[in-house]
């Protein structure tokens, strides 16, 4: 397992199509995150010129994307709005690499020192990994946790 | 693929070239028309800059378009971009830090 970070944009942003949604009725966040990566995230690029979505991909398979972008308010910080990882890839060790590898992105893209995330309330396996690399910051009074790194 | 096949997948793609370069042009006025607009109409109430990068994202994808002779890039971009302003939820934007802002700056800048 390799993985790698591809930069999307006008010419490459059709390769989101390679993700697939997660069938059914998902947890509310995983909805969430997928309504927001597949439709205005692609967005940001015209919104914010400093913003990034980058599609994960081990080898020639797509698995997860993830969106990072900075704001003004918080300079020592850029703001990983996203994370996802490919329904037919959980279960298979991508999260944690994916989270590794996004909090590296977004560190070295934007110049900032640290990396922030949120995570939602009842997303028990996101909160775990989240606190094996980050630290909480807070608890945002819906209930999303705050986590940076380093 | 056949030689008429090709000709046909050649012929859909500079078709789609035709029909939008009226419309990225049209992108640059201070006052688009919506009809002028054709396919990219969404964007006839964005501002100038917005549609200023957004001409230039059409262009780009267009060349990704005729550089791999396919039109998915081009396609692609405009119906994803035709999303472009649905809602957001507010945890994917910065400024939902700001009720912890106080805790991020001093976390982040110390």
């Amino acid at each position: 397992m390799s993985l790698e970070l591809v930069e999307l944009g006008p010419a490459t942003l059709h390769r989101l199509h390679e993700l697939e949604r997660t069938p059914g009725e998902p947890d509310p966040w995983v909805s969430e995150v997928e309504d927001f990566i597949l439709g205005p995230a692609v967005g940001t690029h015209i919104d914010e010129p400093a913003s990034h979505i980058l599609l994960a991909v081990d080898g020639d398979q797509a698995v997860g994307a993830l969106v990072h972008h900075p704001d003004e308010n918080y300079p020592g910080a850029e703001y990983i709005s996203a994370i996802v990882v490919d329904h037919r890839k959980r279960g298979q060790g991508y999260g944690e690499q994916l989270l590794a590898a996004a909090i590296e992105h977004a560190i070295a893209a934007s110049k900032r020192p640290h990396a922030l995330w949120a995570v939602h309330p009842n997303n028990a396996p996101m909160i775990k990994l989240s606190e094996s690399v980050g630290e909480l910051v807070g608890v945002h009074s819906s209930g999303y946790r705050v986590f940076v790194h380093p | 693929m056949t030689v008429s096949g090709a000709l046909d997948h050649r012929d859909a793609l500079l078709e789609q070239v035709r029909a939008l370069l009226g419309p990225i042009s049209e992108l640059q006025n201070a006052t688009p028309s919506a009809a002028a607009l054709g396919e990219v109409a969404f964007a006839a109430d964005w501002d100038a800059g917005r549609r200023e990068r957004f001409a230039k994202g059409l262009v780009e994808a267009l060349e990704a378009s005729i550089d791999a002779d396919d039109p998915t890039p081009i396609e692609a971009y405009v119906r994803l971009m035709s999303h472009a302003d649905d809602p957001i939820a507010p945890q994917f934007r910065a400024s939902f830090l700001d009720e912890l802002g106080d805790e991020v700056r001093a976390r982040t800048e110390r």
